[in-house]
């Protein structure tokens, strides 16, 4: 039996989000990716700690163990409450596939408490009816959420598999026709051509679920350069203020915009060290946390002050992330050595403004826009931003990346197949359908037969 | 006379039914229309090939005669796909076409409870929706089940140019009557098509200009109870058609019967004519052809690859634009026959009729096309309604199990537009299924059923231990002073601790010669050494494949009541409850391959069987 996992809250804009697992190897996942207090010593309890993926810190969570038989689906259960948004539910359902759960169809958890025989009959019908209706709502959203494009891109990636597919069962089934066999050079090139393809999807569907979820955007820099005013003229700014949020369990401020469509999650960590000052190493701490998660940095330096150590450290500390640098006030005197901050930080990374003053600030929008979408990303390029179609589409690199160590190794067109195939079946998936016609295109492609 | 099985025909279909059920203490009677046509190679002579070959070992191992008279009357072996894999190695023979009927002939007039003869069956008799018997030619015949095997037999006509033959295939008798009456019975048939090309003779051709085929030096028999195989290999001739005869094939396409209208049946795609070939791919500027022997006694040769049903002048006029072929001389025309056939979506995983019970088909009425599919649909209803007759449950085989599986299965759930011929890639598990441990899957179920010897049983089993001595034996350590030099001298890099001989054997640079040369073979026979290459060189594969067999059991093992009423089950869209009600599958699996079943549907009939358990739980 399967481990299944799925987001069992609602992805609208709550703070708090629950990951739910079910299956054998439920406990196994957990352990591998929690960090906090003993689950299988003590089931049923809410133990605080932490989600990891390897040394990455991804959550902060409370997360509970339940043993099978005593659960919903009479089978074992962890429920991990994550703190983080829609963003943070979404990694740590992520982390879960990756760690050998399945995505869970829709309506799965109660199929499984029916067959359990955790419901009662007259809850049968409702059960039936409950998945009839969630799977068709799934179904059709799933394919109106696969855009044309997408459809269209899959749809040329297939053929590409399926014509190698007919090129090996005409190898297979006809041996002693006068056509030649497909060679290990094209399957190669082909094969190559479709993990490009494929790495390019995902790629783009991070992008997807930045447009989707938002892009985390921490406001960071020493007190008083000027955080707040840049977080409230961008807000300002901005059309659609979606809602703010004042953290309860983080004490940062986020407010959501949007530039342009690009939907921010902005995160001000301003307020931490004045209104935390009491406790200056937890304010420290949590302001490098939420960096740390952060999928865009805003550093703010102030013109009228020379770069310190910190800042320094700080900026070193940038280097691998995706970040700007803005120095503010540069109205008054400015004493920042430029060549300094030249030697740590690219030029086309330093944007100056005057926020007081509404200076700078659509290039400041602008340059956000450029780093985050910008980045081979124009948005008219297909995007998948859906779990499921997500998690096929890894699977799909999976198969892809077999077949080329296959192809590599110089195996057999047999064992070449089967990982051929599941390519195109995963891809299949996405799209809804399957039962390829390899017979149909190797006929309508060769002359063959006696 | 009463008898307990009628088998009406005594092709491929026919004679494997008639031998089971025969075999498995039935009293048997078998009805040919033409007793010197029965196992008529009509087409190629030939058996075996890339999926064929799988069919054959499989009759083979539960116990069907079919291999061992191929191995009989083999002219020429080859195992085909050496290079592409073990799980599509396929074993094909040349076979003596008049002494394969004649060795089938032979052992079913040998066979105990086994009647032999010939007549036309006319009509069924059916009473109480069940069939009890056959009426032929002024006699009747009853039965407790019957199996119709007819094969192309059905209406049949055939297609030379224009002229239109009313007759089976080579001249023979074709039957209209028990069309009419399966018709009246409430069966609708359905017409294929399919063609054969001209046998020429031997004699006139330039073998000069012609490449020689020969077959394997080593050749392995198709059957499991024969060790070796003795037989003097024959070759068969490759040759070229070229553009002048592409040139008269298409100045005269137009005479041809396919093209002409006459004829309304569905071809196979795997099986087109040369005017095919010509009119489809235009820009080829050669199709190859193979020169095929008929048998050791004749001259006749078939010429593969250019199966026509263009007029017979036309035929000897392009036929003598090829290279070798100067002076040819036709023996026996190329023509295109069309026949009746059912819808095999009408019959259960077992082959029986869901309408009238004991009433089994197999073999091409069924759609299918090829001896050794006929052969495999025959042996399965003929086990199926001994099993029937006696009670018992039916024997399936599942797709995860055998390549008949696939067979069966694709014919009965997804039904066939045009004569469906067995290939690897339909098979979706092939690297279990493989042609090479056939026995392992199969005999066990033979042996169960009662068709398969003890003297079969035993071999299988001899082998399945000697495969697992010799898994065991690989686990033994192998001294570096042994491994490191035999690596340094082929070159690559040496180990620094002692691998088990199972470690060696994986590697894709070693394989068993490279043992047999470290001294580290043991006693295992031959065959059973290159299974267990296989297994441990591809362990990975397997395994990957073992899971998918795994996930694809969970819905096959679920069972579907037959008095389910799909109807009433509301949760089910409209769509799947018809087919479902019109299909009624055996279980999950084949549920959800008839097409219009999504997988929310599956779910619901899953959550329904629970509900229907827990019912029948509770009021007993």
């Amino acid at each position: 039996m399967s481990t299944i996992c799925a987001i069992s809250t609602s992805l609208a804009e709550a703070a708090i989000g629950i990951v739910r697992l079910s299956g054998p190897a439920s406990l196994s996942i957990a352990k591998r990716i929690f960090r906090g207090g003993d689950l299988e010593e003590r089931p049923r309890y809410l133990h605080y700690g932490h989600i990891h993926r390897g040394e990455e810190w991804i959550d902060e969570v409370l997360a509970v163990y339940f043993k099978a038989p005593l659960t919903y689906t009479r089978e074992d259960m962890v429920e991990i409450n994550c703190h983080g948004g829609a963003m943070a539910l979404q990694r740590v359902l992520s982390l879960c596939l990756e760690e050998g759960a399945r995505l869970a169809d829709p309506g799965e958890f109660t199929q499984r408490a029916f067959l359990n025989g955790r419901l009662d009959l007259t809850q049968a019908e409702a059960v039936m009816q409950l998945i009839r209706a969630k799977t068709d709502l799934s179904y059709d959203v799933a394919l109106t959420h696969l855009g044309g494009d997408i459809s269209k891109k899959i749809g040329e990636i297939r053929e590409i598999l399926l014509g190698l597919l007919a090129g090996i069962s005409l190898a297979v089934d006809y041996p002693e026709e006068d056509e030649e066999d497909i060679s290990f050079e094209s399957l190669t090139l082909a094969m190559q051509r479709v993990r490009e393809e494929l790495m390019r999807l995902l790629e783009n569907s991070k992008k997807g679920k930045l447009l989707e979820e938002g892009l985390r955007t921490v406001i960071s820099g020493r007190p008083n350069v000027g955080k707040s005013t840049l977080l409230n003229a961008l807000s300002g700014h901005s059309r659609a203020i979606v809602t703010d949020i004042a953290g309860t369990t983080r004490d940062t401020i986020e407010e959501r915009i949007q530039i342009r469509g690009l939907p921010l999650i902005l995160i001000d960590t301003a307020g931490l060290r004045e209104t935390l000052d009491p406790v200056e190493h937890l304010g420290v701490e949590r302001s490098h946390e939420a960096m740390q998660r952060a999928d865009f940095i805003l550093y703010v330096l102030s013109a009228d002050e020379a770069l310190s150590e910190e800042d320094i450290q700080r900026l070193e500390l940038l280097k691998n992330r995706e970040y700007l640098v803005i120095v503010n006030k540069i109205d008054k005197n400015i004493s920042i050595d430029r060549d300094k901050l030249n030697s740590i930080v690219d030029q086309d990374k330093i944007l100056f403004a005057s926020l007081i003053k509404e200076q700078g600030i659509i290039a400041i929008e602008e340059a956000i826009l450029e780093r985050t979408l910008g980045k081979g990303l124009s948005l008219g390029e297909p995007l998948i931003q859906n779990q499921r179609q997500i998690g096929l589409l890894k699977e799909a690199l999976v198969w892809c990346e077999d077949a080329l160590s296959d192809l590599n190794l110089r195996e057999a067109y047999d064992y070449l197949e089967v990982n051929i195939k599941g390519c195109y079946e995963s891809l299949g998936l996405l799209l809804g359908e399957n039962n390829p016609d390899i017979m149909g295109e190797v006929f309508s492609r060769f002359c063959v037969g006696k | 006379m009463n008898y307990d099985i009628i088998v009406v025909g005594a092709g491929h279909a026919g004679v494997e039914a008639a031998l089971a059920t025969a075999r498995l203490g039935n009293k048997v009677l078998l009805l040919t229309m033409n007793l010197d046509s029965i196992s008529l190679l009509a087409c190629n002579p030939s058996i075996g090939g890339t999926g064929k070959g799988h069919l054959v070992r499989e009759i083979d191992a539960l116990g069907g005669e079919m291999g061992l008279i191929a191995d009989k009357v083999t002219l020429q072996s080859k195992m085909l796909n050496t290079a592409k894999g073990p799980a599509v190695h396929s074993l094909r023979i040349q076979a003596d076409k008049y002494k394969y009927h004649q060795e089938m002939k032979k052992v079913l007039e040998e066979q105990d409870n086994l009647d032999l003869r010939q007549a036309e069956v006319t009509e069924l008799i059916i009473e109480d929706k069940k069939a009890v018997g056959v009426k032929t030619l002024g006699l009747e015949w009853r039965a407790k089940a019957v199996i119709l095997a007819t094969g192309t037999y059905l209406r049949s006509q055939c297609f030379i140019g224009d002229e239109v033959l009313d007759s089976g295939p080579s001249g023979l008798y074709n039957s209209k009557r028990l069309s009419e009456n399966l018709e009246k019975h409430g069966f609708e048939l359905r017409r294929f098509k399919t063609g054969t090309p001209a046998r020429i003779h031997g004699k006139y051709v330039n073998y000069d200009k012609l490449i020689p085929q020969w077959g394997d030096k080593k050749p392995i028999p198709f059957s499991f109870l024969n060790d070796s195989l003795d037989f003097e290999d024959t070759p068969c001739y490759l040759g070229y058609s070229n553009l002048a005869t592409h040139k008269i094939i298409r100045d005269n396409i137009h005479l041809s019967a396919m093209y002409s209208g006459n004829i309304k049946g569905t071809g196979a795609r795997y099986c087109p004519s040369i005017e095919d070939k010509i009119n489809r791919f235009a820009d080829k500027e050669r199709h190859q052809l193979f020169l095929e022997p008929e048998g050791r006694g004749t001259h006749e040769l078939y010429v593969q690859g250019m199966s026509s049903s263009l007029p017979e002048k036309v035929q000897e006029e392009f036929l003598s634009s090829i290279e070798g072929f100067e002076n040819v001389k036709i023996m026996r025309p190329g023509y295109a026959i069309e026949y009746d056939c059912i819808d095999p979506t009408i019959l259960t995983l077992s082959l029986e009729s869901r309408d009238i019970e004991n009433l089994f088909f197999a073999g091409q009425i069924n759609g299918s096309s090829g001896y050794e599919e006929a052969a495999a649909q025959g042996l399965m209803a003929g086990i199926n309604a001994h099993l029937k007759l006696q009670g018992k449950d039916p024997l399936i085989l599942h797709r995860d199990q055998a390549y008949i599986g696939v067979l069966v299965d694709d014919l009965v759930t997804k039904g066939t537009n045009e004569p469906f011929r067995m290939m690897t890639s339909r098979a979706e598990y092939r690297l279990v299924l493989r042609q090479d441990n056939a026995d392992f899957r199969l005999t066990g179920f033979g042996y169960e059923v009662g068709l398969a010897g003890e003297e079969r049983y035993r071999l299988m089993q001899k082998r399945k231990e000697d495969f697992n001595t010799e898994m065991e034996r690989l686990e033994k350590l192998v001294p570096l002073s042994l491994i490191n030099p035999y690596l340094e001298e082929k070159g690559l890099g040496i180990l620094h601790s002692s691998p088990k001989i199972i470690t060696i054997l994986r590697r894709s640079d070693m394989n068993y010669q490279d043992l047999e040369k470290l001294g580290l073979t043991g006693d295992c026979p031959e065959d059973v050494q290159a299974m267990v290459e296989i297994e441990v060189k591809y362990k990975g594969y397997i395994e990957k494949q073992m899971r998918q067999v795994e996930q694809f059991r969970n819905l096959e093992d679920k069972l579907l009541p037959r008095d389910i009423n799909y109807l009433d089950i509301d949760n089910l869209r409209i769509e799947a409850r018809q087919k479902l009600q019109a299909m009624a599958p055996d279980n999950l699996g084949q549920a959800s391959r008839i097409s219009g079943v999504s997988p929310a549907d599956i779910t619901v009939l899953l959550i329904y069987l629970e509900k229907r358990r827990r019912r029948e739980q509770t009021s007993s």
